[in-house]
């Protein structure tokens, strides 16, 4: 337990400490904002771009297809999506991912 | 009566949260270990669902120069920077900030996050503490505004892309080299690859903090992590978060004494500056709640209906 520091404070009046009462929903609220994002991202970053189309891939296959370099950045002006946003160029003497 | 009865459910609160307290070191080596997860072990447990997430990247999203697109779970702001420097919105990574800032505020901080266990262990070190003032946090929202958001917006419009630029979060955060270069290098290590993860500068930053932590009590968080910001400014609406009982406030100053974070306590106790360590709850006045308290009643119908202690 770290010590109490003997700081020279003033007197804490507990009736003059201001009241923080809440509304619940606010955070719930913002909850679910977040959880939509959340899926809405998850949906974009799973849609991947094969030379002409975007299509949608499962976790596991993004990775073989990501590590295998068969990801094409999308052309300008295209939507990118989360899973083309990456360096995917290996340097010759780069290691492979641990995976 | 009543005050009895008051008196006896706050000695339990207060018990309560002194035992979570004690438990904290506990779940921040928990999540360490879970956030350790780049040395390989646990993707290699957990067959055809663990390969699918590329264990180089599960915390920080840049290490040793490369991106890994793969990732399921990795650091919110380097999706936030990379995916700004190509004009996109980063929505999976705003939304896992707003659930979880939504829900738990910057609680985060305070239990989970590894790099800020580190500095909460270097900082009990018994040397004279430096407090900078409290302005000084906004120093986060500047980290978060520049190197997170604008620079890579402005950068990736001439068409540069994000790893190729100099000036970005991933080139510099330490809480990145530490878990991610760190475990990258010993594990290539491990395996006969020894190759540097972290880039000399990178690193120097890292070590620089760590020493930090030494002399300011959480140096990365308090200053410029733009994470922990973010979460913070979730702190007055999220479900969990601390309230006050009067009644049980007996003046001794504690709350304020333990704050590591000089968060004004007793003006503002649900702060941005507060990484919800929860040490201010050990006197007993001030608790730790999800949605409605017990009993039902908010913090100010209360203070109408109870009298403090002595009074």
């Amino acid at each position: 337990m770290a010590k109490i520091r003997n700081i020279q404070q003033p007197e804490i009046d507990p009736e003059s400490r201001p009241s923080e009462a809440r509304k619940p929903w606010r955070g719930i609220l913002l909850a679910v904002v977040g959880l939509a994002l959340l899926l809405m991202g998850a949906h974009a970053s799973h849609t991947v771009y094969f030379g002409g189309s975007n299509q949608k891939v499962s976790q596991s296959k993004l990775v073989r297809t990501v590590t295998a370099n068969l990801v094409q950045r999308p052309l300008t002006g295209q939507p990118t999506t989360q899973s083309v946003t990456t360096n995917l160029q290996k340097d010759s003497g780069q290691a492979d991912c641990p995976t | 009566m009543r005050d009895m009865a008051n008196t006896s459910s706050d000695r339990r609160n207060q018990d309560r949260t002194r035992l979570l307290l004690k438990l904290r070191p506990l779940i921040q080596t928990a999540f360490l270990l879970l956030w350790a997860a780049p040395l390989g072990w646990i993707s290699a447990q957990m067959g055809r669902w663990g390969r699918s997430m590329p264990s180089c990247v599960f915390h920080c999203y840049y290490a040793g120069g490369n991106y890994c697109p793969a990732a399921s779970l990795s650091c919110p702001i380097g999706i936030m920077a990379q995916l700004v420097a190509l004009g996109a919105a980063p929505l999976l990574a705003i939304g896992a900030v707003v659930l979880a800032g939504a829900l738990v505020g910057s609680l985060v901080c305070g239990w989970a996050c590894p790099f800020g266990f580190l500095q909460d262990l270097l900082a009990k070190i018994p040397l004279p503490k430096l407090r900078p003032p409290a302005w000084t946090s906004a120093g986060r929202y500047v980290v978060l505004g520049a190197l997170v958001l604008a620079l890579p917006y402005w950068i990736g419009l001439t068409g540069k892309p994000y790893d190729e630029q100099e000036i970005t979060i991933c080139r510099w955060c330490p809480a990145g080299a530490l878990e991610a270069g760190v475990p990258l290098t010993i594990q290539g290590a491990l395996e006969g690859r020894p190759e540097l993860m972290v880039s000399p500068k990178k690193a120097a930053i890292l070590v620089a903090f760590l020493l930090g932590s030494v002399f300011i009590h959480r140096p990365w968080c308090r200053l410029f992590c733009p994470l922990g910001g973010l979460l913070a400014l979730f702190n007055r609406f999220s479900v969990f978060h601390l309230w006050f009982k009067k009644t049980a406030c007996t003046s001794c100053n504690t709350c304020r004494g333990r704050c590591d974070m000089d968060v004004p306590v007793d003006q503002s106790l649900n702060s941005p500056r507060c990484i919800r360590c929860m040490e201010c709850t050990t006197c007993g006045a001030i608790l730790p709640a999800a949605f409605l308290r017990k009993g039902g009643t908010s913090e100010a119908a209360s203070a109408g209906s109870e009298k403090p202690p002595g009074a």
